[in-house]
């Protein structure tokens, strides 16, 4: 197994310098990359923050209430929740800090020009305090060896290694390559000693627990800030189709005649009047005019059989060109607890000198076709999403003063693109089909939804290999003890393979599934139950049929058979298809939770104690655009908080 | 058996966990996670409302399966009967027999947290300054509160959020017997101003168990909040 180098130089430039070098200058070179990496802001703001008090909203709330969940002495015993919300506790905890830290006889708990660099001076103190590290061995399982798998992991840019806290024969491999590749010495031990573990540290930022440095129990990310990439990929093209018998009208037929406009100034006039056409108007109407130069396009392109419509095929073409306008169409899967779901995204852009505007209609509707419609806060529920979303820019990198805003703006429309939604009178939980006008998380499923109509996938319940590609970050080491009944990771996986295939049997309490992972949490021993159930043989689930409840009993539904795949969350979610695995009737969803990973962010699990790099929305999940404008402008263009 | 509905899942912790049976003679178990009182419930039905859902059972067994995927982010229904089975997601719209079934089922849940066996309830006080966790049946219950949390709400005009407070979360004694006089006074200096055209919520989340079975739960105070 090979270390992956920094993608700044290739595996050829790098065999290249050693030759010429040897390994301890290639060494010393890609630790200056690593540690340049290393210094990088890890959170997502810049800049000088407003300043925040007591009623104020938003992100740069949110920023304050983790920054202060870093410091103990900030909140001696309570964890801020993270809300944006500037209420009492906040308050509290600020006036503790200006008290307490900066040594203010009587702190007026509000965030200005003072408290914020006396905020983030304690924060930096916080992370750089020592984090005593033991030293590893080849066998040693601990918290210590998922860490440092992470920080592997991360070094490496790829994920050589399951965070699973032990340390076996594929983690010597892993640390002898990174001792011999990134410390150059010669004869690695393999043994994760102090020295070892600086190299790790300036590698890969991050890891750990705030316990360690006098905090709460909360883990920090490893991984870089901005990696990752939250959006779902398309099924098919991106584009709607266009022209006759599709679209004729709008954005997706301006953005055409923008682009068919281009391969005609490629051309020049000679050819225009060789062929009898001419620039077109670009007003997104599909008249005579732009069907000729469609044909004309298509024909130059080898797309004659497309017939005159801007199919898949031609439009894949005409993205060789730009456009200041456009509309995305993006079908996509994704995979939450096992389960597949299936959404389509559409949205429209154009981009301005100072902005890119993304469009997303709201259809809202009654809750029943022969309902009224109830009296709700439309104007508010948008207001949410531009208060979480409009918060980013994208930046030329080659001229960082170089930017345009990332403006959403959400609207209520009527148009067959955009998503209905039924409005709900009265309390509920609301979901991306419905939202209740008494719903107190409103605000965050509203952000939530938004974030899958703009193409974003759900980031709970994921694999760990989904949690790293959405979110950047290594897995975190969690939980790394198994369950309350000391079982092996390798009698849990045969255990849980047992309550699938024993799904026949009338339901007990607690269900056998449940029994098995009482005591376990999110993490490093359920990665390995996780793997033993991988190396477990398949077997056939037979079919079940309907058994009646008999009380206290719930009985059992009736499914298909099935063989097992090795994918022990999605044979949970194919086996125990029944509601009722023991008297409380949901402990499915509890079995899938622990053997998955939620990120903080706004499209992940929003109870979740989040590690203070995590804003809700992140400049991540707004990256999409900022290629839009890169492809536009030309260069490369950056996602950053404004 | 009569009627058997389940209903979980959803994004927003804790997950929808409801459950409820009824039996041929009109007995009913029942299962509560998020609701003005949470944990089992049990009882018999009227007369008059067996007869009621025994029919629409009927009519709605007679109808045949139905299945519709849940909504994303959504938690899932399902309805069994004997002899059908309907899945879909929460809060569904579902026109002829199995419509006015489902639509009953839903009132059900609502009416017959009056009958707890072994829960525990929400009190608010009237004057929206106090809040405490009782015990409500002849059963005991596990409650632990060791991630006890607390949040009050208060609704104004256009169904507008006006003030949210919440309580850190913070250690609690960890697992105790709920029984007969059972109760904790609940953290509740939310310190806000209530009044005309104002409603307060209150949502306590912690966690009880049954017969060794762990379920997270979010008691709720909602009266109804005027448009």
């Amino acid at each position: 197994m090979t270390l992956a180098p920094p993608s700044a130089l290739s595996v050829q430039a790098i065999a290249a310098l050693q030759s010429v070098a040897g390994n301890a200058a290639v060494s010393a070179l890609l630790d200056v990359q690593r540690q340049a990496a290393a210094v990088q802001p890890r959170t997502t703001t810049t800049g000088s923050q407003p300043m925040v008090k007591r009623g104020s909203r938003g992100p740069v709330v949110e920023e304050l209430q983790t920054k202060l969940n870093l410091i103990p002495t900030a909140a001696p015993d309570a964890f801020l929740k993270v809300d944006g919300d500037f209420a009492a506790n906040t308050e509290t905890a600020v006036n503790a800090f200006q008290k307490n830290v900066m040594g203010i006889a009587v702190p007026d708990g509000k965030v200005g020009k003072n408290t914020w660099p006396a905020i983030d001076n304690a924060v930096s103190a916080a992370e750089s305090a020592p984090h005593a590290h033991p030293v590893l061995h080849l066998n040693d399982s601990s918290a210590a060896v998922g860490e440092a798998q992470e920080k592997l992991n991360a070094a490496a840019g790829a994920a050589l290694l399951s965070v699973d806290a032990v340390f076996g024969a594929p983690m010597l491999t892993a640390v002898k390559n990174f001792q011999h590749t990134t410390m150059a010495i010669p004869v690695p031990s393999g043994v994760v000693d102090a020295a070892t573990w600086t190299r790790l540290d300036n590698a890969a930022p991050g890891g750990g627990t705030r316990a360690s440095r006098g905090g709460s129990g909360i883990e920090e990310h490893v991984g870089p800030a901005g990696g990752g990439n939250p959006l779902a990929a398309a099924i098919g093209s991106t584009h709607p189709i266009v022209g006759p018998g599709n679209l004729l009208k709008g954005i997706a037929v301006k953005e055409m005649q923008q682009k068919l406009n281009g391969f005609l100034i490629g051309k020049g006039k000679a050819f225009m009047k060789a062929n009898g056409v001419a620039q077109l108007s670009a007003d997104g109407n599909f008249g005579p005019k732009t069907q000729a130069v469609l044909s004309l396009f298509q024909n130059q392109n080898g797309l004659a059989g497309a017939g005159g419509i801007a199919n898949a095929a031609t439009w894949t073409k005409l993205d060789a060109f730009t456009s200041t306008v456009g509309t995305e169409s993006r079908t996509w899967q994704e995979t939450v607890g096992g389960h597949t779901y299936g959404l389509t995204s559409v949205y429209s852009w154009a981009l301005t000198p100072t902005a890119i505007n993304v469009t997303v209609g709201f259809n809202f509707v009654p809750p029943t076709a022969a309902a009224p419609m109830p009296p709700a806060p439309l104007g508010t529920w948008l207001s949410f999403i531009k208060s979480t979303w409009n918060q980013f820019k994208a930046v030329d990198s080659a001229d960082p003063k170089k930017s345009v805003d990332i403006v959403f703006n959400p609207i209520q429309s009527t148009d067959p693109s955009a998503r209905t939604v039924k409005v709900m009178p009265g309390k509920g939980r609301s979901d991306a089909g419905q939202f209740f006008v008494v719903d107190p998380d409103i605000a965050g499923t509203v952000s939530h939804e938004f974030g899958h109509m703009i193409g974003l996938k759900d980031e709970y319940q994921q694999t760990a290999a989904d949690f790293r590609a959405s979110t950047g970050y290594e897995a975190p080491v969690g939980q790394t003890t198994g369950p309350t009944s000391n079982l092996t990771p390798a009698q849990v996986a045969q255990r849980l393979q047992n309550a699938i295939v024993g799904r026949a049997a009338p339901s007990v309490t607690p269900s056998p599934a449940a029994q098995v992972i009482a005591g376990m949490g999110q993490g490093a021993f359920a990665q390995r139950v996780i793997a033993a159930y991988k190396a477990l043989p398949s077997v056939a689930v037979g079919a079940v049929a309907h058994v009646a409840a008999v009380a206290p009993n719930f009985g059992v539904q009736a499914s298909a058979a099935f063989n097992t795949t090795g994918d022990l969350v999605k044979d949970l979610d194919t086996g125990l298809t029944n509601f009722e695995l023991g008297s409380i009737p949901g402990d499915k969803y509890q079995v899938i939770e622990v053997l998955s990973y939620d990120s903080g962010s706004t499209m992940g699990d929003p109870s979740r104690q989040v590690d203070q790099h995590e804003h809700g929305a992140e400049p991540r999940h707004v990256r999409e655009f900022s290629q839009l404008v890169a492809h536009t402008r030309g260069g490369v263009w950056q996602p950053r908080q404004r | 058996m009569i009627v058997d509905y389940a209903r979980m899942g959803g994004r927003v912790p804790p997950p929808d966990n409801e459950g409820l049976q009824v039996e041929d003679d009109g007995s009913f178990s029942m299962w509560r996670s998020i609701a003005p009182a949470v944990g089992r419930f049990a009882g018999k039905l009227s007369p008059a409302e067996l007869s009621q859902l025994r029919k629409e059972a009927q009519m709605a067994a007679a109808a045949g399966d139905v299945s519709r995927p849940p909504t994303m982010d959504g938690s899932a229904e399902r309805f069994r009967l004997d002899g059908a089975t309907a899945t879909m997601g929460n809060n569904d719209d579902v026109e002829g027999a199995w419509g006015e079934l489902i639509r009953h089922v839903r009132k059900l849940l609502e009416q017959l947290v009056s009958m707890p066996q072994a829960a525990v309830g929400l009190e608010v006080g009237g004057d929206g300054r106090s809040a405490r966790l009782v015990h409500l049946g002849n059963k005991p219950i596990t409650v632990d509160l060791s991630k006890l949390s607390v949040r009050a709400v208060l609704w104004g005009r256009g169904f507008q959020k006006v003030g949210d407070w919440s309580t850190p979360v913070k250690p609690n004694p960890a697992q105790t017997e709920a029984d007969d006089s059972w109760n904790v006074p609940l953290p509740f200096d939310h310190g806000l101003k209530t009044g005309k055209n104002k409603v307060l919520h209150v949502y306590v989340t912690f966690a009880v168990s049954e017969n060794g079975q762990r379920a997270d739960v979010r008691a709720e105070h909602t009266p109804p909040v005027p448009a």
